[in-house]
């Protein structure tokens, strides 16, 4: 096998026995002989409901009573496997945005909040919890106004003459900063008992909530960004050629750049949306794959969405196992990231 | 390359390993009632069949909001939401918690018992999530978790999602300044001690009651809650906690916006000397300790008279920041200050009554003089007249 290919194969692996793993750790003491068994046996009942459901009669053959206690099947279920899951889709799409955004704008700076999806989140939350929304309102609110955002974004800078490029970038920071400003402003007339804690937290980035109702609701969109990434992938390899090049290749360069930035902005507003702010992981594991499987695109994006998803699914264990009260997850990849990203200035070799 | 993987996998690995020490380490860090729970259920497997089938014994409540919830007919493991109600619970079943929402003030360690004050910290949330570790508080054996205060918007949501995921009851009870008493006989039915409840019910009422009548007959002292780092920030009129403030004096702090932050609104010098109050209270980390040297501040009628004082704070700010029971001390001790003829009871007696019953403390004489050593004129230091 080609090299990069076996790498993607190895971790693909890797994130597999990742994932079974973090099962396996939580603040709830289960055995992991039970987690093993609790896991089977929600399979097979999956399989049990699927085939009534196909016979159209009601088919047993899972035993009425089972040997775990109720509420460990409870944590499994309800608290582990929605936050496994979600640290994965999560950390997968921020990173696959990263990698996009990266060859996008060819700077290895570049973030999934470069065009201001962050900030105009983060406004849009802290907007839904100072009216008083619900969870599911908080996340649609952040994912809406994440859009909104980076729509802005985008019209400015086809307005604007010049460089369209450079246009996107600063059109980003100045409308991200306006939207940093506004968030400023809702959290100094929030009510500091309620309200104001529960924006700080939010900002930090948290897994904490999450519930298999809110993966439903994120994976539409994360599904509809990532897919297209996928399949597009070694064209975005043109981009980093610079636009006259590829349009001497017979290239679109602006109707592609269009499409990436598209759907790399719907992974990174649904991502946001239902984890708040969580820095790092977008900047940081592309270099990581980069490292690992070369700049080509057509490895590196797949690499980047198995890495992310590993990285966060490993930081999130540490989020929830470390502490008896969850630590947000936005402050430890920072803690990871920074040091990384020192370690890349220092080296200054091929980062892009 | 294959180097690098190999630092990945290493760091992955101890970052996993990390996580596995951590899990081995939960039944120690519990305590003994809490965990003895988990290993019960692990060698008796053949009960795991839903409690609520096997045990017949348990019975519907209606909470505040409406949410009708079925709970253990006994409850003997409660949870608090967030500071306000672990004050609020605290006062009324300190043996029946699991943990607290946020840690105490080091100031607390003089007056709780040692085993109150130790009470492991379980996170509190904001709204539907937050620090509150689900896990945690499965493996605490909690068999409620209660929210206490102002409900918020999404509440009733927020609340049935987080019951559906843990399969732990949760239970919002609204609780204001007013509506205290109510608040605790409806806990006191929750978790199963109406005597208790009615005792807490009966003072809170008491207290507000008669801090209402004296509001209406004495004459009101013009004054400033003032805190911050240069003392420029007021509490404003109207303000969310600005109750007490406004109940008891003429607060001069009228502004346009009335913030409803912790922090109050800030103003400059010159609208504090326009303003001109009677009687200064500084937060407990402002500047009382300085103002009095202060030649600026001195042109205040209230500086140049020596009619300034500190709020207490033990183990909580008595004006109650945060908001929730502590704001019934606030009143005994400001209508004290201000009123002390109208006032007529004894203040420790008044206070060390609220110690015992709200803190379960019994505060000796030192404590209290070392409490309010800032915070009471000469007027009400002296014996009732």
């Amino acid at each position: 096998m080609h090299a990069p290919s076996r790498m993607l194969f190895l971790l693909a692996l890797f994130l597999l026995a990742l994932f079974l793993a973090s099962f396996a750790f939580g603040r709830y003491g289960v055995p992991i002989w039970d987690v093993a068994r609790i896991l089977v046996y929600r399979c097979a009942a999956l399989v049990e409901d699927g085939l009534s459901w196909l016979l159209q009669r009601t088919v047993a053959f899972l035993p009425e009573t089972v040997p775990w206690a109720a509420q460990m099947e409870t944590v499994v279920i309800n608290i582990r496997l929605p936050r496994i899951l979600l640290a994965c889709m999560v950390g997968c799409c921020l990173s696959a945005a990263g990698a996009s955004y990266q060859g996008v704008f060819q700077n290895p700076m570049a973030s999934p909040d470069l065009l201001g999806a962050s900030s105009g989140a983060a406004f849009g939350a802290a907007l839904a919890i100072l009216y008083g929304a619900s969870n599911e309102g908080v996340s649609l609110a952040a994912f809406a106004a994440s859009l909104i955002t980076v729509l802005l974004v985008f019209l400015l800078a086809q307005r604007a003459p010049g460089h369209r490029v450079v246009n996107l970038i600063l059109g980003g920071i100045m409308i991200g900063s306006l939207f940093t400003a506004a968030t400023s402003y809702v959290k100094l007339v929030a009510d500091p008992t309620n309200q104001l804690p529960a924006i700080t937290y939010w900002l930090m980035g948290s897994l904490s909530g999450a519930k298999l109702s809110e993966l439903g609701f994120a994976a539409v969109p994360m599904a509809l960004g990532c897919i297209p990434l996928l399949l597009i992938r070694w064209r975005i390899n043109l981009l980093t050629l610079g636009d006259e090049e590829a349009q001497t290749l017979g290239v679109n360069t602006n109707l592609l750049r269009l499409a990436v930035i598209l759907c790399a902005t719907l992974v990174t507003a649904a991502s946001i949306a239902v984890s708040g702010m969580i820095g790092w992981v977008g900047l940081v594991i592309p270099h990581f794959a980069r490292k690992l499987v070369g700049s080509n695109y057509r490895y590196l994006m797949p690499a980047s969405m198995l890495l992310g998803a590993a990285f966060l699914l490993v930081v999130d264990n540490v989020s929830r196992n470390l502490l008896a009260v969850e630590i947000p997850i936005g402050i430890l990849t920072a803690f990871v990231g920074a040091p990384f990203f020192i370690y890349l200035l220092m080296r200054r070799e091929k980062t892009l | 390359m294959k180097k690098l993987i190999a630092l990945v996998l290493a760091a992955l690995l101890v970052a996993s390993l990390a996580g596995c020490t951590e899990d081995t380490l939960v039944p120690t860090d519990t305590p003994a009632p809490v965990d003895t729970l988990a290993p019960a259920q692990i060698e008796a497997p053949e009960e795991t069949t839903p409690p609520e089938e096997v045990a017949p014994n348990t019975r519907t409540f209606t909470d505040s909001i409406g949410r009708t919830v079925e709970l253990p007919a006994e409850i003997e493991k409660v949870a608090v939401s967030g500071p306000l109600a672990q004050i609020v619970l605290f006062a009324l079943c300190p043996d029946k918690l699991v943990g607290i929402a946020s840690a105490w003030d080091t100031s607390a360690e003089q007056y709780l018992a040692t085993e109150y004050y130790n009470l492991p910290e379980l996170g509190q949330l904001y709204g539907g999530q937050g620090e509150l570790n689900l896990e945690t508080l499965l493996a605490s054996g909690a068999e409620i978790v209660i929210d206490v205060g102002e409900p918020k918007d999404s509440a009733v949501e927020d609340l049935d999602a987080l019951q559906e995921q843990t399969g732990i009851p949760f239970v919002h009870v609204t609780a204001t300044t007013e509506t205290m008493g109510d608040a605790y006989r409806k806990l006191g039915e929750l978790v199963g001690m109406p005597d208790a409840a009615e005792e807490l019910a009966a003072y809170c009422n008491r207290i507000y009651a008669q801090t209402l009548a004296l509001a209406e007959r004495v004459e009101k002292v013009n004054l400033l809650y003032c805190l911050g780092d240069a003392g420029l920030n007021v509490i404003a009129q109207g303000s969310y906690h600005a109750e007490i403030i406004d109940l008891l004096s003429n607060n001069l702090a009228v502004v346009e916006a009335p913030s409803s932050k912790g922090t109050g609104n800030e103003v400059d010098m010159e609208q504090i000397l326009l303003w001109n109050p009677d009687v200064i209270l500084f937060a407990p980390d402002s500047i009382y300790a300085t103002v009095g040297e202060d030649a600026t501040w001195q042109e205040v009628a209230a500086i140049r008279n020596g009619t300034y004082y500190e709020v207490p704070l033990g183990p909580y700010n008595w004006m109650g920041f945060p908001p929730s029971v502590q704001r019934y001390l606030g009143m005994l001790w400001m209508a004290k200050l201000l009123y002390p003829e109208a006032a007529t009871y004894d203040l420790y007696t008044e206070v060390a009554a609220y110690f015992k019953l709200f803190y379960h403390s019994d505060l000796t004489e030192a404590q209290y003089d070392a409490l309010v050593e800032h915070s009471i004129g000469a007027a009400a230091e002296a014996p009732a007249a």
